[in-house]
């Protein structure tokens, strides 16, 4: 049969597809390849024409090494305890993958596959991954209960072949035993299954209380496995290789004015002002953090006061993962949220961050890119940052000399340094411009050692290597321009220059994180320098308009659906949810009965009913309700009398006739089903009404009496008398209580 | 009828796999493992759903066949009804449960399954469990019980339905030496004891004669020349063979107990009795295929003797005679019976272990359970006590007939 024998191929499938899932998951494009082409290999030898397996001494030794190769991936893996067992998983399911298998192996293989998608389940929540889950699930679906039947037929023929005796051959394979229509039964019923089983697990998702339990193991799983491309800090010592992913961040939208501007949008996240002289760039725990809070759909202010007028840039952010920094451009005065939030604001460096304890996943914030000094003086409270520059003094002197023969070279006196933005884009200038080569990877650069000035990773990139990301350019000129004076801090975030011109917004990712340096060039004024060539910036961090551009886009659009209606669905979301919805029923309720009563009082007045109107509408609508009932039952009735009794071959006042008056053959049937004896579709009303009367003699007779007049009106086309009528129907009504005795006993 | 849900190996497992999906998500408050987590804990409720469902739907019919044949597969019918206009079953298995008591199905013959795969909506089909009898006697179906695991196979869902129904299981056929049978026919060295009927005029073979029509008689032996020559119904008598006549006596006057069996002797006495019932059967079996008449007595056992007929359903009379033989039941003393002597029929005497002279008439055969291996060739179908020696080829000898 064609059901059991698709079995193997859409198991065989759901292994495959558990694979990638977890491929996908743990993004390990090189398992895929391998485990892809073995499986794919395993399918031709296992199932192909020739039929081999592998001998069991071999799949036990293979399953040894694998054990072994768990202990030394372990070891150096200690911290992805779900991409270990996931692999160990995959080798397994591949090594069973070339067994002979029986309904055990694919019992095995199913449930190791659903094991691993579990585990990729804990490795990620990204959108691609989710769409193969789902596919899984429906695929899966259909393969457990392909699975039942496949698996009862085989244990069914081994038993029937086990219970023949010695040396007796069985006549022929076992042929299942089906009926009618099985292929499209069980796609229809998979399909109800499917439908059920994703109502109900969607209102369990809803329902599941959240917040509970959160970090008892001691451990999340997955937060060794998490990627950022932003990072608080700067490790000069240890960027090897920055990230490269396409995962989308943040969307940002400038609602007011231009919709896009010309050049890159730097979006602060960090600023770094202390650095160690090896390379650790950190932020200095200096004055208290402002706490703003917000209304809903309200600009607080972040500042003492209003700030001053001035060319304003509205950005609306949306955070596609959990961020409790906030980004914006330079310098934020005002922060918007759809419901009530609260922050906490560096009066120093002017970040922002989160306060809230639920995820933060928009907001709006409005930045003046030149702001007054007064708005500065009412952003910073009257604080001031610590002399960054005293830092440097213990700099390399070849650093210091080529800081002095870059600004002299350019004829700028040294008193004008200090404030002097002019003298940090010659030096940023030089970083551009200069004998540099801007490269993510950095793993064949040998790092600087020892205590001294030579030991800076600064010193190795402008003297040494030359070659280095952002960080080393930003920091590179964050020390040039302090060893000369000219106060500089490394600030981290994004760079937005990926425009989705069909959204009219930015598109940020995980690889358009960025370093850049800030100069003082006021007493409480800071400007944004960017050292890093801007043909790299615009190669790295800018995209085409290509169709693939677009097609990613697209791809971004549902994958921020994806992480805020799905991923970042918690019990703040649970609770919003419920009030919506008894906001809506109670809305919708509380407006359907003010209606209903103003349409009866209108009634009312027009007919001039009085106060006893109300009562007679009731009693009329009461009416209505029951004429509709019985007006629906009969319709379902006439249906049914016309599919039992094969009415369709009779047409005009017969058929009336028929439908009026044959029910009692119906009610009869009926009254039979339901104490046990059906009617076969296929037996003719005599003849069931004989076997009847064989098995159950005490009904036979009422049963023989209806079913003669029942062949008189059907077969003999003869009207039925009122008496007839009456005379049907009392048998019914005896037969019925004769079934109800012979079952009470 | 009782219904009932099991939680097996699987579903505790499932369990089990639940609890640990519950800790993970709400460890890591992982909300694609909430998900999962409502998927898996749907499809349980699911399971039990379905199965419930499908299980009220169905109607369960045993249909055992007439009799049974130990060494030939027995095959036990279900007919499965589903009385649903929507839902189709899926994944029904059918299983008897051992009947309690002495006579319960479980004695002479291990349980075996049926399975259905789909049933639609409004179907009937028709399930078989293929048994192999091992012993004969009575078998006694009482409940049998119908379950699932569609559609996870995590619940195990079941229904019992009693319906008491017994069987016969037929003795062990052989298959008799041709000399054998040739020794007993009436062209055998006994033949001339089996004595012929004299023509029937009621036969129906060749021509005979004319008479009056009586009623009863074949329309198709009616003279219709002479009946209209006459004005009245004529029929044609016609001649009927008289086969030979063959009276097999089953000796079991001797108690189990009582049997006088050597202490080397490889068979013990019950499997002796159950030879010579065998042996006994065997030569009813291949007389009837000879187109012998042929009767059984039972002394010992308290059973009436059958009278000597010819037929399908007069042999299978004789064999559920022998098939409800109660060998523990206590044994009567033979009395010799007039109206047998006074037959006249050849008579072969059936004993468990050596001939007893005083059993049948002066002109009896005398044949034991000893005797068996030389009599008969081979089975017909399996051996499941293998009683014969397998290098046996069933090749007798003129002197063991």
């Amino acid at each position: 049969m064609k059901l059991l024998s698709s079995f193997p191929v859409t198991a065989y499938a759901v292994i495959l597809m558990g694979i990638v899932a977890f491929c996908i998951a743990s993004q390990s494009v090189g398992l895929l390849l391998v485990a892809g082409v073995l499986a794919a290999l395993s399918w031709y030898l296992t199932e192909g024409p020739r039929s081999r397996s592998l001998p069991v001494w071999t799949s036990n030794v293979l399953v040894v090494a694998v054990a072994l190769n768990v202990l030394v991936d372990f070891f150096y893996h200690r911290n992805d305890v779900p991409g270990v067992l996931g692999r160990l998983i995959i080798w397994l399911v591949l090594i069973k993958l070339y067994h002979r298998k029986g309904p055990r192996d694919y019992a095995q293989l199913l449930s190791l596959s659903l094991l691993l998608v579990l585990l990729g389940c804990v490795q990620s929540a990204d959108l691609l991954f989710a769409a193969v889950l789902l596919v899984y699930a429906a695929v899966g679906l259909y393969a457990l209960l392909l699975f039942q039947l496949y698996a009862s037929y085989e244990r069914t023929r081994t038993a029937r072949l086990e219970a023949l005796p010695r040396g007796l051959r069985p006549a022929g394979s076992l042929q299942p035993i089906f009926g009618r229509r099985t292929a499209l039964h069980f796609r229809t019923l998979t399909m109800a299954i499917a439908a059920a089983g994703l109502l109900a697990s969607t209102a369990l998702f809803v329902l599941f209380p959240r917040d509970f339990g959160h970090g008892f193991l001691g451990t999340d799983l997955a937060a060794s496995t998490q990627r950022a491309g932003f990072s608080g800090i700067v490790n000069l010592m240890a960027s090897t290789r920055i990230t490269d992913s396409r995962k989308a961040v943040l969307t940002l939208t400038l609602s007011e004015g231009p919709r896009r501007v010309h050049g890159p949008l730097l979006l602060r996240g960090a600023v770094l002002d202390r650095y160690d002289g090896h390379g650790h760039w950190t932020a200095s725990v200096g004055s208290p953090r402002r706490l703003i809070k917000t209304q809903p759909h309200e600009f607080a202010q972040l500042g003492t006061a209003e700030a001053a007028p001035g060319p304003t840039l509205t950005q609306e952010i949306e955070l596609l993962s959990p961020s409790q920094t906030l980004f914006s451009v330079y310098a934020p005065v005002s922060i918007a949220t759809t419901d009530a939030q609260s922050f906490r604001m560096d009066p120093v460096t002017l970040t922002i961050h989160y306060a809230g304890s639920r995820r933060l996943r928009r907001y709006t914030i409005k930045a003046q890119p030149a702001p007054s000094d007064t708005t500065l003086r009412n952003l910073s409270y009257g604080e001031s940052p610590d002399p960054i520059t005293r830092q440097f003094r213990d700099v390399h002197p070849r650093i210091k000399a080529l800081a002095r023969d870059l600004l002299e070279a350019a004829e700028l006196p040294e008193e004008g340094w200090r404030y002097n933005h002019e003298a940090a884009r010659v030096l940023a200038e030089y970083l551009r411009t200069g004998p540099f080569t801007y490269l993510t990877d950095l793993r064949d650069i040998t790092l600087p050692s020892g205590d001294g000035p030579e030991g800076d990773p600064i010193f190795q990139f402008l003297f040494e290597t030359r070659r280095g990301h952002c960080e080393f350019f930003a920091s590179s000129l964050a020390a040039l321009c302090n060893c000369v004076g000219i106060p500089a801090r490394l600030v981290t975030g994004y760079v937005a220059l990926e425009y989705d011109e069909g959204q009219d917004r930015y598109i940020v990712r995980e690889s358009n994180a960025h370093a850049w340096v800030e100069t003082k060039t006021g007493p409480d004024r800071w400007t944004a320098v960017d050292p890093t060539p801007p043909a790299t910036l615009q190669e790295i961090h800018g995209s085409g308009n290509g169709i693939f551009d677009r097609l990613h886009w697209i791809f971004d659009r549902f994958e921020a659906t994806w992480h805020n209606g799905f991923v970042a669905f918690d019990r703040h979301s649970q609770l919003s949810l419920t009030n919506t919805l008894d906001l809506r029923w109670s809305q919708r309720i509380a407006d359907t009965l003010v209606a209903t009563r103003i349409w009866m009082a209108r009634v009312n007045r027009a007919f001039y009913l009085g106060p006893a109107g109300y009562i007679w509408m009731g009693i009329v609508a009461l009416a209505l309700v029951i004429a509709v009932i019985a007006l629906a039952k009969q319709i379902k009735r006439t249906s049914r009398i016309r599919s039992t009794l094969r009415l369709e071959s009779v047409t005009g006042g017969e058929h009336q006739r028929m439908l009026r008056q044959l029910g009692f053959y119906l009610d009869m049937l009926g009254v039979l089903e339901k104490s046990g004896c059906p009617k076969p579709w296929w037996q003719p009303p005599l003849d069931f009404a004989r076997v009847l009367a064989h098995r159950h003699p005490e009904p036979a007779a009422a049963v023989t009496q209806i079913t003669e007049l029942f062949y008189g009106a059907r077969y003999g086309r003869e009207p039925l008398s009122r008496d007839q009528m009456t005379r049907a129907r009392s048998l019914v009504e005896s037969l019925r209580g004769q079934m109800v005795k012979t079952d009470s006993r | 009828m009782r219904r009932r849900y099991h939680l097996h190996l699987p579903g505790l497992a499932y369990i089990g796999l639940i609890f640990l999906v519950a800790v993970a998500a709400m460890n890591g408050q992982n909300n694609l493992l909430f998900w999962i987590l409502g998927l898996m804990i749907s499809a349980m409720l699911i399971s039990g759903i379905v199965s419930g469902l499908m299980m009220r739907q169905l109607h369960v019919q045993r249909i055992v066949p007439a009799h049974g044949v130990v060494g030939e597969p027995l095959v036990v019918r279900y007919a499965l009804s589903n009385r649903s206009r929507y839902f189709s079953i899926f994944n029904m298995h059918i299983e008897e449960c051992a009947a309690a008591g002495p006579k319960g199905f479980g004695r002479l013959m291990a349980p075996a399954r049926a399975w259905v795969m789909h049933i639609g909506p409004r179907e009937t089909v028709h399930g078989e469990a293929v048994l192999w009898p091992s012993r004969r006697g009575e078998a006694r179906f009482e409940t049998l019980r119908i379950w699932t695991t569609f559609p996870f196979g995590i619940i195990k869902k079941s229904i019992s339905v009693t319906q008491p129904q017994h069987i016969l299981v037929y003795p062990l056929l052989y298959e008799v030496n041709r000399r054998v049978v040739d020794c007993i026919g009436p062209q055998g060295l006994t033949g001339a004891k089996i004595s012929r009927r004299p023509p029937d005029p009621a036969g129906s073979d060749d021509y005979f004669g004319m008479r009056d029509f009586r009623p009863g008689d074949s329309m198709r032996h009616i003279a219709w020349k002479r009946t209209a020559l006459l004005d009245q119904l004529v029929s044609i008598e016609r001649t009927r063979p008289a086969p030979p006549r063959l009276r097999v006596i089953l000796n079991l006057t001797t108690p189990t107990g009582r049997l006088r069996v050597d202490a080397d002797e490889k068979h013990s006495p019950r499997q002796l009795e159950e030879l010579s019932i065998s042996l006994a059967a065997s030569i009813i079996y291949a007389a009837g295929r000879r187109g012998f008449e042929v009767g059984l007595s039972l002394p010992g056992t308290g059973q009436p003797s059958i009278p000597i007929r010819h037929g399908h359903w007069h042999q299978l009379k004789m064999m559920a005679a022998l098939a409800s033989i109660d060998l523990d039941a206590t044994r009567e003393k033979p009395h010799r019976q007039r109206a047998m002597d006074s037959e006249r029929a050849g008579q072969i005497v059936a004993h468990p272990d050596r001939a007893e002279p005083a059993v049948g008439g002066p002109n009896a055969i005398h044949l034991t359970a000893r005797q068996l291996e030389s009599l008969v060739v081979r089975p017909i179908g399996w051996d499941p006590n293998e009683l014969l020696d397998p290098k046996h080829t069933g090749q007798p000898t003129e002197q063991a007939a």
